[in-house]
């Protein structure tokens, strides 16, 4: 009885857990082709420094990534017209830099928003680094 | 009960049924101009309300007309025009008798306000359902409700000239017969006179009233309710394609696409790359098939109120709803700071006050401004 129960229990939080693992490991590769591509080692500082950052060279509305998603990634953002984000520290929302696809979009729509150009993968990987790090 | 020497004879002249229609029928009439043009657009449920028993009122009121006691029937006091003619000239003279129940004159008054109330029902239900889709008339056009929008709006103005008139009328009366008619509609009793016009007795029946009136009201209640479940035409396209709110409505509320025109959601899509200040650019497979997505479900395939009122754009901003002229108008009230205040944030945030604005339809009732936040 109590073996059953143990078992169960296991089973089912190793269930609960499957997808955490998963999206770690489609997380870190999607980090790790970002470092291949950068050739340098990424760097959680680094990444800070840029999403804090000003910039005069993209549209006037959104000035910095925090603009929309505050200094504090592990707080809440907002779009411009309320609608809520959720945070992007991975710690707060852990299905965060798990999907490629989702991942290009936003940093080729927000970078240009931001930066006026495209984000480098050295800008990439250290924001993720970053993020992931929270 | 006080003895009262000095009080006159009267005797019973509108009965219970008359008088209890009366009074309820001012409270009704006080509620659906309360409703519609003081509490304003977000009470059109209860002005609908109100009708409806308006409606109900008027219904038993004309078939009591037919099978009431003496004096609550037509044949009591609706008269032919020369009679009214020549009561008025009775009355320019001073030598008009007094009647024990309508006089020529209220008689036409009586029946004037069950004319203009029983239109009034009509073409609210008709503007209703045309407006707003809403009813037994939903089938009907925009256009059609528009139309009888203004027929309502007449409609409104003729009763509010008419209780005027009667309240004149009533006033007068009372001066000239030395009566006060407005406490005889309370108690139902009127003094007893010599020379008064009286009308020959018949007998209430209250029975055959009351089954006749069940029935009606029943009838149409049914018929209203059997007709208001059928399909709205034309309805707009619910619920949204999951892909459009994948691609929209990460950043903002999923705005209908019936709420624009369908060569305005492509001028739209062809900037997304500065949407609004914005980068929102989306790949071409995907931008292709939402193109068409949002063509075959604009405001130029439905028939809502919204498409109509928005329809009309401003040439400097063709795809910015918050800045149609009717958008601007209908806001104007509104405060800059009641729109960037939480959980609002913004103009372009319908859903923030229009519980249904995800369905396209913006019904006035689902408007609800949230309250300041304090914390």
């Amino acid at each position: 009885m109590k073996h059953t129960l143990f078992l169960t229990l296991a089973l089912t939080t190793g269930l609960a857990m499957q997808p955490v693992l998963a999206g770690n490991a489609a997380r870190q590769s999607i980090i790790d082709a970002l470092g291949a591509k950068a050739g340098t080692a990424l760097s959680a500082p680094r990444g800070k420094a840029l999403f804090l950052s000003t910039s005069t060279t993209g549209k006037p509305e959104t000035p910095s990534c925090s603009t929309c998603h505050t200094p504090d990634p592990t707080a809440e953002g907002r779009t411009r017209v309320g609608k809520p984000i959720a945070p992007m520290a991975v710690s707060r929302t852990p299905d965060r830099f798990t999907d490629p696809e989702k991942v290009d979009k936003w940093f080729r729509r927000n970078c240009n928003s931001v930066l006026g150009r495209d984000c480098t993968a050295t800008e990439q990987g250290d924001i993720l680094t970053w993020l992931s790090s929270l | 009960m006080q003895d009262r020497p000095s009080e006159k004879a009267v005797q019973p002249i509108w009965d219970i049924a008359v008088r209890i229609f009366h009074w309820t029928l001012v409270l009704v009439v006080v509620a659906a101009f309360v409703t519609a043009d003081i509490l304003g657009p977000t009470w059109l449920r209860w002005h609908v309300a109100v009708g409806a028993v308006m409606a109900a009122l008027v219904t038993g009121r004309v078939i009591w007309g037919f099978t009431g006691p003496t004096y609550a029937r037509f044949t009591s006091f609706v008269q032919k025009p020369s009679r009214i003619v020549a009561h008025l000239a009775e009355l320019r003279a001073a030598r008009a008798a007094r009647h024990l129940g309508h006089n020529p004159l209220g008689g036409a008054m009586v029946l004037a306000l069950l004319l203009v109330l029983s239109s009034l029902a009509i073409t609210g239900a008709l503007q209703w359902g045309g407006l707003f889709k809403a009813g037994p008339f939903a089938g009907l056009s925009y256009f059609a409700g528009a139309d009888f929008a203004g027929l309502h709006e007449l409609a409104a103005n003729l009763l509010m000239a008419l209780v005027g008139l009667h309240i004149f009328g009533v006033i007068f009366e009372s001066r000239r017969s030395s009566e006060n008619l407005a406490r005889s509609m309370l108690t139902g009793n009127k003094e007893t006179r010599a020379g008064d016009h009286t009308a020959p007795p018949k007998p209430g029946r209250p029975i055959l009233a009351a089954c006749l009136t069940i029935f009606l009201v029943g009838l149409v209640g049914w018929g209203a309710v059997s007709l208001t479940s059928r399909p709205v035409p034309q309805a707009p396209i619910s619920p949204l394609a999951a892909t459009y709110r994948a691609a929209c409505a990460d950043c903002h509320a999923a705005f209908h696409p019936s709420l624009m025109r369908g060569e305005n959601w492509v001028a739209l899509m062809a900037g997304l790359a500065d949407h609004f200040g914005e980068d929102a650019s989306l790949d071409p497979q995907a931008s292709h098939a939402l193109i068409d997505w949002l063509a075959q479900n604009s405001a130029d395939t439905v028939d809502t109120r919204p498409a109509h009122l928005l329809a009309e754009t401003d040439p400097a901003a063709p795809f910015t709803l918050t800045k149609t002229p009717f958008w601007r108008a209908r806001h104007r009230a509104i405060a800059d700071a009641t729109f960037s205040r939480p959980p609002i944030y913004s103009r372009a945030n319908c859903v923030a006050c229009h519980r249904d604005a995800d369905s396209g339809w913006f019904y006035p009732p689902n408007i609800q401004i949230p309250p300041e936040q304090t914390q």
